[in-house]
């Protein structure tokens, strides 16, 4: 018993393209087949009636004709001194503009979203009544403080080293030059840490 | 012609805006300026302080003996360092230069208002970060810092926003 042909060899039988020991194959698997017969005999069928109602080959037309039929509609069209209708006007220019007021839109979209700012930039998003510490050294402790007789916050540092005797604060502090390079600002490097 | 050229007025129009905005860099621009001073208050004689000490404003002192916190007899003062605030950049003050014990970190953590400015702000002595906070900063309402003991006082590092700039977009 022939085993059955895969759908691609089967579509091929059916075209009759199949040869050699393929086609007897098949032909062999579809005696056992009489609706495969039938379907191909239709199939050939169809190929003949199209092959009669249309021609095996087309040339199309000469390009030199196309070429000057259309020279011709544009010399028709331009030698015609018909006024241009006031709506064909309106549809003209807005063609022109639409371009123009596509970008126009996406600039202002650009222009506005660097405007924009992030809501925590806005003013007073962040500022809290209660400042957060954070005190890195052992043994150190910080306490805040609210003077409302001051009108001042206070940090009260527990804990700090005592700054050596021997340390002269006043011997330069008051009158030194200023350097601009002390802010990250103004270097391209971060500020190195004390 | 005028729609050909359409596409490239709008891709050289789109390429300039951020190369215009990059060579400004916003990140330096001035939004307020901030003063940092350093106080030596102590109950005991002013004048070990040094002979170069400045003695502080009475009305300074009056606020200050106001708090009990940082209420003492005398104060002298010891530097003071008026430094720029930045949009985005970090600022140094140093107080006491040449000294670097004392030294103060800040930036902002965003934009200004007409009279207040929110900083990350970091007080370093002897070369070590002491303490970090988040602080609103008002004009004439000053962070006052009662830090380390010296010479028979206490040091008081005192940090206020001088003035907010204008700022453009």
């Amino acid at each position: 018993m022939n085993a059955p042909p895969d759908d691609n060899t089967l579509t091929l039988w059916l075209d009759d393209e199949l040869e050699g020991e393929q086609l007897a194959r098949v032909d062999a698997w579809a005696a056992e087949h009489p609706e495969q017969l039938k379907a191909r005999e239709q199939v050939r069928e169809w190929r003949k009636l199209i092959s009669s109602c249309l021609p095996a080959a087309e040339e199309p037309p000469a390009p030199e004709f196309f070429n000057e039929r259309i020279h011709h509609a544009i010399r028709e069209t331009a030698g015609k001194t018909q006024p241009i209708s006031l709506s064909a006007k309106r549809n003209s220019s807005r063609i022109l503009w639409m371009p123009l007021a596509a970008c126009a839109g996406m600039i202002l979209a650009f222009w506005l979203g660097a405007m924009v700012q992030p809501a925590d930039s806005i003013p007073g998003a962040s500022a809290n009544s209660k400042p957060n510490l954070y005190i890195p050294e052992a043994g150190v402790d910080a306490r805040w403080i609210s003077s409302h007789d001051a009108s001042a916050t206070v940090i009260v540092l527990d804990g700090v080293s005592a700054i050596p005797d021997e340390v002269d604060f006043t011997a330069m502090a008051l009158h030194r030059a200023r350097r601009e390079i002390d802010s990250t600002a103004a270097s391209e490097s971060p500020t190195p840490n004390p | 012609m005028m729609r050909s050229l359409l596409p490239l007025i709008l891709i050289g129009t789109l390429a300039l805006i951020p190369t215009a905005r990059a060579q400004q860099d916003p990140g330096k621009q001035v939004v307020g300026k901030i003063k940092v001073e350093v106080y030596h208050a102590t109950d005991g004689d002013p004048k070990v302080a040094g002979k170069h000490a400045l003695e502080v404003d009475k009305n300074l002192a009056e606020r200050l003996k106001r708090e009990k916190q940082t209420c003492f007899k005398h104060y002298c003062l010891l530097g003071s360092d008026t430094k720029e605030l930045y949009r985005s950049y970090e600022n140094w003050a140093e107080p006491v230069k040449p000294s670097d014990e004392i030294m103060v970190r800040f930036e902002a953590q965003s934009a200004p208002s007409s009279d207040s400015a929110t900083l990350d702000l970091e007080l370093w002595l002897g070369r070590k970060k002491i303490v970090k906070t988040d602080i609103n900063l008002s004009i004439g309402k000053p962070l006052w810092v009662r830090g380390p003991t010296w010479r028979q006082g206490h040091l008081i590092i005192s940090v206020s926003l001088l003035s907010i700039e204008s700022q453009s977009p």
